[in-house]
């Protein structure tokens, strides 16, 4: 989950918020020792919309792009927020790429080939020769190791900032999935790990996991954290080996990058010669800087706002593949929710059409059936629950344990509007009446989303209440592998006797052993089978209404070129150029 | 006088206690805490009590109290939980921008409020003098947040005179070399360049009336009603008496006496809009310390929170202590002692 930064929400103003977003994994091929790039199965790999070529590109000029906020960290393996994945993404490279625009098609970065041993422990990554970090400094076999020892061993003063390092290798030193890093030659080093994760590759794509230069790292002191005043790396200096790199931040004005005029990979070298970041928090001033010419480039346009771009003949709109699922969950621990034929009920009361049509106006999202979205190779309808059906509503509630009138408390959050949850009271509102006329008798209540909504809704307090998901990467580990893991923790303060899941209360062991098996199934095809058997299951056991599929758009003038929308933001902007004097 | 500001500075620091103590727990009062902010949707209850103990939020209150105290003391004011920023690096980062923003929404204010109160008042009951009291009313009501976007719409999209975020054109002029933040002067004093000025200028306009508007009128009321009060004394009609001039008597007489509470008013609009700029600095997304105080309160972000007003505090007693100062400028017969 790539953090979402919440910004300013001003009543009627149609406040939209800042973003998220995320990175890329996908199921990798592993078994038999693979020689350079991967081609993980082809999930999403067609972007929606493609800011049109606009014939030859032309070299030069400055590109103003309004973003929502200023990023958090650019310490590359710190890095969980949406706009520093935007800016990391141009002065920073991964070992491995994603395919412009796709979220699961692997490409050569810093290493132009990897090899994976038979036993799926270990890698050996070739690097590219000749490329030099932006301060001059060698990137090789050596800077290489450093950057994984220091994912592996974060220093002190840094754990627990590093989101995407703990998710993918599940802790430090010893704790660390990393068993081993080895330099072989110059060119050349392994990484060995503690146990097989077949979707490795994939997060290896994520820009975290992106090289940095260790001279700036120890020149600036960042290994010594935040608390540090001599720690300034991020601000004044991140150096990587990217297209472009840092020029200037000013806080809550602007962050500028420039083009690397010594890029080592000459065919691929920017475009444009200045990228600055704007932030604009509030979505209508946003649009309102891009309509005055202040900006050339706007993201997260609100719902709201997508007819108006489209119908201006100065403006494109690039839109996104979806990669965010939102939905109304149960936490089965709770009454009547522990009822199965309760949790249909609901299901079947819902008309989800009506709802997407009425908050995910012009084609913002679709009526979704699933945890998994449909670009998703492991896709499959949900077979357990067809559809709207108030009928069977109806006769399911009369059936079950908690017949009509069947009180249930429906929360959601305030303070937030998610790409997958515009309107959350709204939304609230329209589903109430579908629920009533099932026969539930609903009794709402809500909390800030920041103000004690996630913490209660992770801890299991809920029965019936929103949530959502925007995917890092497009593989179900990270989407359905996630929800339904089981935790060690005791939910809401309550012992728990064994390992559980406090969020959905779904502790269903053969849906546990399905996941397992396909969260470590090293071979593409099996793994999408795996997860279609393991989704079965799940959707069986009802631990949610899946609403909708949601994307993100972004608006510009017809002057910008060459911009490939991805539904993980794994965007490449030394593709983009501009009209000559525009 | 200089024992009277030394005795004004020590009793800041009751009031520095008293504030930092009312503000911790005002804030740990709120649900939630920065940590969902920083784990987002499903995040296990493990990593959300590795996250608290890590900020130190799973201590009791009053060892966090101590804790932070402690460090006010050795001047460490904190580090943001989401941004991993110390809270005095970004309030010096921000600082000038909000200072320039409130410096030319008082300009507004005060160029346009005292002289349109001063007019009213000599024209009491007149047309004028109601057109300006219902505009005054209408100016304290408008939302900044609607005046703001209107402003930007109007100025901005149909007719493309101004800018409508940001403090200066990014595609042309480069702050980067002298650094000081404080563009006004940068531009005029440092770089001695009239367009790089006059470019700052027009991208403070809509930011400025906006903020100005509320205190303009508040101003002008004030005026108003001050100027009112003198005009009807006996040492003006007998300046008048005496057959001085309007001009004289107005100078003389009538400002110099009506300024006290004009001072204490613009003191105090001064001092809130330092940190009250939240919403204009959000809309015109102007990088101030308004905006980032909001983004903390959204975040739960507490240390931030904390400190921020802290230091706006102080710097509100400040602002405060001039203008006090300034009466016995304004009114020679004041003394302080």
């Amino acid at each position: 989950m790539l953090r979402l930064r919440t910004g300013a929400l001003i009543a009627a103003a149609a406040i939209a918020f800042a973003a998220c977003s995320g990175a890329a994994t996908a199921a990798p091929s592993a078994a038999a020792p693979s020689q350079t790039p991967v081609v993980a199965p082809s999930g999403s790999t067609a972007p929606a919309s493609v800011a049109p070529s606009g014939g030859t590109p032309v070299n030069g000029g400055t590109w103003i792009f309004g973003s929502a906020s200023d990023p958090a960290t650019l310490d590359a393996i710190l890095i969980q927020d949406g706009e520093s994945f935007r800016i990391a993404q141009q002065i920073y490279e991964t070992l491995i790429k994603l395919k412009p625009g796709s979220s699961s098609v692997l490409e050569p970065g810093l290493a132009k080939s990897w090899d994976t041993s038979p036993d799926g422990l270990t890698y050996t990554f070739h690097l590219q020769t000749g490329v030099k970090f932006s301060d001059g400094t060698a990137f090789n076999a050596d800077a290489a190791v450093y950057n994984v020892n220091r994912w592996k061993n974060l220093p002190a003063a840094l754990q627990g900032d590093d989101y995407y390092d703990v998710t993918v290798f599940g802790g430090y030193g010893a704790n660390s999935l990393i068993k081993a890093v080895t330099k072989i030659d110059d060119a050349t080093f392994s990484m060995t790990l503690t146990k097989p994760k077949a979707d490795f590759l994939t997060a290896m794509t994520l820009i975290p996991f992106a090289m940095q230069s260790p001279t700036a790292l120890q020149a600036h002191h960042a290994d010594l954290g935040s608390k540090a005043p001599t720690n300034d790396y991020w601000q004044k200096d991140p150096t990587g080996t990217g297209p472009f790199m840092f020029s200037e931040f000013v806080p809550g004005d602007h962050y500028t990058i420039v083009k690397n005029p010594n890029y080592w990979d000459t065919a691929n070298a920017a475009h444009l010669d200045k990228i600055i970041f704007q932030p604009i928090a509030v979505s209508a001033n946003r649009l309102t800087a891009l309509l005055s010419g202040t900006v050339d480039t706007i993201d997260f346009v609100d719902a709201t706002q997508l007819a108006q771009i489209q119908s201006n003949p100065t403006l494109q709109l690039i839109t996104r593949p979806p990669l965010d699922i939102g939905k109304l969950a149960f936490n089965q621990t709770v009454k009547p929710w522990n009822d199965i034929k309760v949790r249909e009920a609901a299901a079947y009361a819902i008309d989800k059409t009506a709802l997407v049509n009425a908050f995910f106006p012009n084609g913002a999202g679709t009526v979704a059936d699933s945890d998994l979205i449909n670009n998703m190779p492991a896709y499959q309808a949900n077979a357990a629950i067809s559809g709207f059906d108030l009928s069977k509503a109806k006769s399911l509630l009369a059936s079950s344990s908690c017949p009509p009138p069947c009180a249930v408390t429906f929360w959601y959050p305030d303070s937030v509007s998610r790409p997958y949850m515009l309107d959350p009271k709204g939304e609230y509102e329209a589903i109430k009446p579908m629920l009533e006329a099932a026969g539930f008798a609903v009794t709402p209540n809500h909390k800030p989303w920041h103000g004690g909504y996630l913490t209660d809704e992770a801890n299991g307090v809920y029965g019936l209440f929103f949530i959502g998901w925007i995917y890092d990467y497009a593989d179900p580990a990270d989407g359905p592998g996630l929800f339904y893991a089981t935790s060690t923790a005791d939910c809401n303060g309550v012992k728990e006797p064994t390992p559980h899941n406090c969020e959905f209360g779904e502790d269903n062991p053969a849906v546990a052993a399905a996941m397992a098996k396909a969260i470590s199934e090293p071979d593409a095809a099996t793994r999408t089978a795996d997860w279609q058997a393991a989704m079965l299951l799940i959707n069986a056991d009802v631990p949610a209404v899946p609403l909708v599929w949601a994307g993100s758009s972004l608006a510009s003038t017809i002057h910008v070129h060459g911009y490939i929308p991805s539904p993980t933001q794994s965007e490449y902007f030394n593709l983009v150029w501009k009209d000559a004097g525009s | 006088m200089l024992k009277y500001i030394v005795r004004r500075l020590l009793l800041l620091i009751p009031i520095l206690f008293g504030l930092s103590l009312f503000i911790i727990v005002f804030v740990h009062a709120l649900p939630g805490d920065p940590c969902s902010s920083i784990l987002g949707e499903h995040t296990s209850p493990e990593r959300l009590a590795a996250c608290r103990q890590g900020l130190g939020l799973d201590k009791p209150l009053y060892e966090q109290y101590f804790d932070y105290m402690n460090g006010l003391f050795h001047g460490n004011l904190g580090t943001s939980a989401t941004d991993r920023v110390p809270v005095l690096t970004e309030f010096v980062a921000r600082f000038p921008a909000t200072v320039e923003l409130s410096l030319a929404a008082m300009a507004v204010a005060i160029g346009i409020g005292v002289p349109l109160g001063i007019a009213a008042a000599k024209r009491q009951g007149s047309v004028f003098d109601n057109v300006a009291t219902v505009g005054s009313l209408i100016g304290i009501s408008i939302p900044i947040f609607f005046l703001g976007l209107l402003l930007a719409y109007v100025f901005g999209v149909w007719l493309h005179w101004l800018p409508t975020a940001g403090r200066f054109n990014l595609r042309i002029y480069d702050f980067s070399k002298a650094g000081t933040n404080f563009l006004l002067w940068e531009s005029l004093v440092i770089n001695r360049n009239i367009p790089e000025f006059l470019d700052v200028v027009r991208h403070l306009i809509l930011p400025a009336i906006a903020l100005g508007t509320i205190p303009l009128a508040v101003v002008a009321r004030i005026t108003r009603s001050a100027v009112l009060e003198v005009l009807n004394e006996d040492y003006v009609r007998t300046a008048r008496a005496k057959g001085l001039t309007n001009r004289r008597i107005d100078r003389r007489h009538v400002l110099r006496n009506a300024m006290l509470p004009i001072a204490t008013i613009i003191g105090l609009q001064t001092g809130l809009l330092l940190g009250g700029a939240v919403l204009t600095e959000t809309i015109f997304a102007w990088g101030g310390v308004g905006s980032w105080l909001f983004q903390a309160a959204v975040d739960k972000d507490f240390i931030v929170i904390q400190s921020g007003t802290l230091i706006l505090a102080i710097l509100f007693v400040l602002v405060n202590l001039t203008v006090d100062v300034s009466y016995a400028y304004l009114n020679p017969r004041i003394r302080y002692s």
